[in-house]
């Protein structure tokens, strides 16, 4: 088992170890000196006790009154019989006058020799030995010294026992209370008191700390749960939209694994989401999309380029039960944390491809219905009118103008009818072919000028770039073309030629018609290019035409991969333009 | 406090009527003693004694101490005492300068001097101290120093070389560490040293006896205060206490002392030997 030092041991180490030091020092390094400086206090007390004999011992040696020297020392060792255990005199030749017949006692570990030179002015009178026991100073300093470590030591532990509980109180205690609140609040219970601790230093600091944390975690919490409380519910609206709208709502991850599956899905592909979410999107695909799928998302994530993300797309879904049905998808793409989510909306179009289909069949059907009695009737006027080489009542022959020119208009509204038809239902077959566009322009203009001068009015090729190739179905592109110079002809004010260029950017050629009439008003912008269209569709119709032929440029556009679009300015005139890829070599 | 005042006073007053009524009866003379001992130890043998001798005879004899024995004999030279008590060399030169007369002396023995020797010192004879130190207390101490002085050189023509060492024990002890090849000293003065000093040293020679200190009188004294001093002291060898007295003179025995006992000693021409 690990032992732990709790923070009150730690805060008694110390002082444990100053004790020890001071116990140490006592008994190692002051005590052996108090005892060296009290033995050497002693031998100088003694050493100046003989040197007060000193006058009288140098008189009686001039005197040779070693009667008198004996008395000295006899009445000195009397003096000091307690430390005193032998003195010897001799004389400057060594010869010992005292004393005669004692001996020298044996040496103790108290005795002292203390031998001193009997000097007057550099004249050497005799030597004294003295062997001192020290034995009573000893003790005595001993006791001294030992009442004195043992007061230390007392005080010591005294002040020591002051600053542990000093100590406790200050540190121990607070940090206590520290620790265990914040052990509470660690276990996730921030509804506890934070204690005071008043103490005006580091741990009051620290407390201060932790309860303004503790606060801050407490206010937080609070946010985080109104936060929660209120992503909770946005969280229920959003699935409660996601489960009342009747489209099918996808979301996958960058594989193409089902992350979710709302109601509308559910009707739709009639799979529940249990089962279907964490499968492969492929699941819901006809079989030849599906194994393009994994190359559609592999393109997607190397250069972003999509199929179906962003656009709408008609395509065919897959239920349950492997029937295949008309689908319009549009794909979005977020990143949500790092990773790539894709919602997919989808729309099963199975009732309104039907209707589109009828309306079609319809439309055909009627102006085919419609062409043939037309066409007969207007050979049937033109045999009267020029055939037949009659000379009729004025009054009949413009009768049979107005009749002419009525048939007519009614044939191109019904080809024109025909036209969007087919390329609706894509019977259409573009036949494409690489060619020069200047040509190509010049020889359009060329085609169109008589009707420019209907308008009063000419097309003018402002700018025209040479050897640029393109592929497209010359007849088609020869349409749209017409199109858009016999629209610019009939908005262009009288004599204000419209301005034909073309221009390239990164790889794409714009071919652009300008006119400079009154523009397009703000209203119209948005249907422009929507079928039975027209500016100024009020009563006076004064430019004429089908509203079809934008709706039919665009289509017809879009099918050779490129795009029409316009720029107008009120009162300034009209830009429409189609953007083709140039061919990369000629 | 004021009835002390009037008490003080008429004892005063009774004992100075008493003082001049006794001074009529006494005469005071004054006694000199040689200062063999310190003035204080002289002092505590001697008043006893002058104390018993006025108590006997009416006479205060007052003490008068001299620091040192040459002021001692100066003083007497001088006739500064009426009675003195001094040595018998002192004697001699007392009764020339100033008439001195002896009145009493120790009759109980003869003052001799004695040279000692280290029991081992190997010595045997006067002769061997030929050319050696020899100690002594003092120049003119009579038995110690001036008879053994002149004894060995008149009478053993022995050179040798003096060293005072101030007392009688300094003398002995200087002999036995060896400082002096001898000591000259006197029996009395040997005899109260400790054993082992005793023990480590042998007599090797006795000078000639003399008669101990007198006690003298300066011929001024009336005869009849003389007869009357002398009779007292002789009456104090009667009786114990007095007898006691004495003896840490000492005298132990008392008896008349003659100028006649003192005459011998001229012949050792002691004045030669006798340091100023």
């Amino acid at each position: 088992m690990q032992l732990r030092f709790g923070i009150r041991k730690k805060l008694l180490l110390p002082l444990l170890l100053g004790q020890a030091v001071i116990i140490c020092v006592l008994l190692f390094i002051w005590q052996p000196n108090q005892l060296e400086k009290a033995k050497q206090d002693f031998i100088q007390d003694q050493t100046n006790i003989l040197k007060t004999l000193n006058p009288s011992i140098i008189q009686n040696m001039l005197a040779n009154d070693l009667a008198e020297l004996h008395t000295i020392f006899e009445n000195s060792q009397i003096i000091h019989q307690n430390e005193w255990r032998y003195i010897q005199l001799n004389d400057p030749d060594h010869k010992q006058l005292y004393p005669i017949f004692s001996s020298k006692p044996k040496d103790t570990n108290t005795l002292l020799k203390i031998k001193i030179t009997i000097e007057e002015n550099d004249e050497v009178f005799g030597y004294i030995t003295l062997h001192t026991d020290w034995k009573g100073a000893k003790n005595k300093e001993l006791k001294n010294i030992y009442q004195l470590s043992i007061f230390s030591i007392f005080l010591f532990v005294i002040i020591a026992a002051f600053s542990f509980i000093l100590q406790t109180s200050w540190i121990f205690t607070p940090i206590t209370k520290l620790k265990n609140i914040t052990s509470q609040i660690s276990k996730g219970n921030y509804t506890t008191t934070f204690p005071d601790i008043n103490s005006n230093d580091e741990i009051g600091e620290l407390s201060q700390t932790f309860k303004l944390m503790h606060e801050n975690i407490k206010a937080y919490q609070n946010n985080l749960q109104g936060t929660l409380n209120v992503l909770e519910n946005e969280g229920k609206r959003l699935r409660a939209i996601l489960d009342t709208t009747p489209d099918a709502i996808i979301t996958l991850n960058k594989l193409g694994i089902i992350q979710s599956f709302n109601h509308g899905a559910e009707n739709i592909f009639e799979y529940n989401s249990d089962e279907i979410i964490g499968l492969s999107i492929k699941i819901l695909m006809p079989q030849d999309f599906a194994n393009s799928h994994d190359h559609y998302m592999e393109n997607f994530k190397n250069n972003g380029e999509s199929f179906v993300v962003g656009k709408n797309r008609e395509l065919f879904g897959k239920k349950k039960n492997g029937n295949e049905f008309p689908i319009d998808v549009v794909f979005n793409v977020k990143e949500i944390n790092n990773e790539l989510l894709f919602t997919g909306v989808i729309r099963d179009i199975t009732e309104r491809k039907k209707i589109d289909r009828l309306k079609d069949e319809f439309v055909a059907t009627v102006s085919h219905e419609l062409r043939t009695p037309l066409t007969a009737i207007k050979g049937s006027l033109d045999l009267i009118t020029k055939g037949f080489n009659l000379k009729l009542p004025e009054q009949a022959a413009t009768m049979l103008d107005v009749a002419n020119r009525n048939v007519e208009r009614l044939l191109t509204l019904i080809n024109s009818i025909l036209n969007v038809s087919k390329l609706e239902s894509g019977e259409v077959n573009f036949m494409l072919e690489p060619f020069e566009i200047k040509p190509f322009i010049q020889n359009t203009i060329e085609l169109n000028q008589e009707y420019a001068k209907k308008y009063s009015t000419t097309f003018k090729c402002t700018w025209c770039h040479d050897n640029i190739m393109i592929t497209a179905d010359i007849d088609r592109l020869e349409q749209v073309m017409s199109n858009l110079l016999s629209n610019a002809a009939k908005y262009s004010p009288k004599d204000i030629p419209v301005e034909i260029s073309t221009s390239i950017d990164n790889g794409i050629l714009r071919v652009s018609v300008k006119d400079f009439g009154p523009g397009i008003p703000e209203d119209f912008q948005d249907t422009l290019f929507e079928k039975f269209t027209q500016s100024d569709s009020g009563d006076t119709r004064e430019v004429g035409g089908t509203g079809l032929g934008l709706s039919i440029s665009k289509m017809i556009i879009e099918n050779l991969g490129g795009r029409i679009g316009f720029e107008t300015s009120i009162g300034k005139g009209t830009t429409f333009y189609f953007e083709l890829p140039i061919n990369k070599e000629k | 406090m004021n009835k002390k005042i009037p008490l003080f006073f008429l004892f005063l007053i009774s004992s100075l009527f008493s003082i001049s009524v006794q001074a009529e009866k006494k005469r005071t003379y004054t006694i000199g003693i040689v200062p063999q001992f310190e003035i204080r130890h002289i002092r505590k043998i001697w008043n006893p004694i002058l104390n018993e001798i006025e108590k006997n005879t009416g006479i205060k004899l007052k003490l008068i101490g001299s620091p040192t024995i040459p002021d001692f004999e100066n003083e007497f030279n001088a006739g500064k005492f009426d009675f003195a008590y001094m040595n018998p060399y002192h004697i001699l030169l007392a009764k020339d300068s100033q008439g001195y007369i002896p009145l009493v002396r120790d009759n109980g023995r003869k003052l001799h001097g004695i040279l000692v020797v280290r029991q081992d010192s190997g010595i045997n004879s006067v002769k061997d101290l030929n050319g050696k130190k020899i100690a002594f207390p003092a120049p003119n101490a009579l038995g110690a120093s001036l008879l053994m002085r002149a004894n060995l050189t008149n009478d053993y023509k022995v050179k040798f070389k003096p060293i005072y060492v101030k007392t009688h024990s300094s003398v002995y002890l200087n002999v036995v560490v060896k400082q002096t090849s001898a000591g000259g000293g006197v029996q009395k003065t040997l005899n109260q040293q400790r054993d082992n000093i005793k023990g480590a040293l042998k007599i090797l020679h006795k000078t000639p006896s003399v008669a101990p200190h007198p006690l003298a009188a300066h011929p001024r004294v009336s005869a009849e205060v003389r007869e009357q001093i002398k009779n007292t002291f002789l009456a104090l060898g009667e009786n114990v206490i007095g007898r006691s007295l004495l003896a840490k003179v000492p005298m132990k025995k008392i008896g008349e002392a003659k100028m006649s006992d003192y005459t011998p000693l001229k012949k050792f021409n002691l004045e030669k030997f006798y340091v100023k």
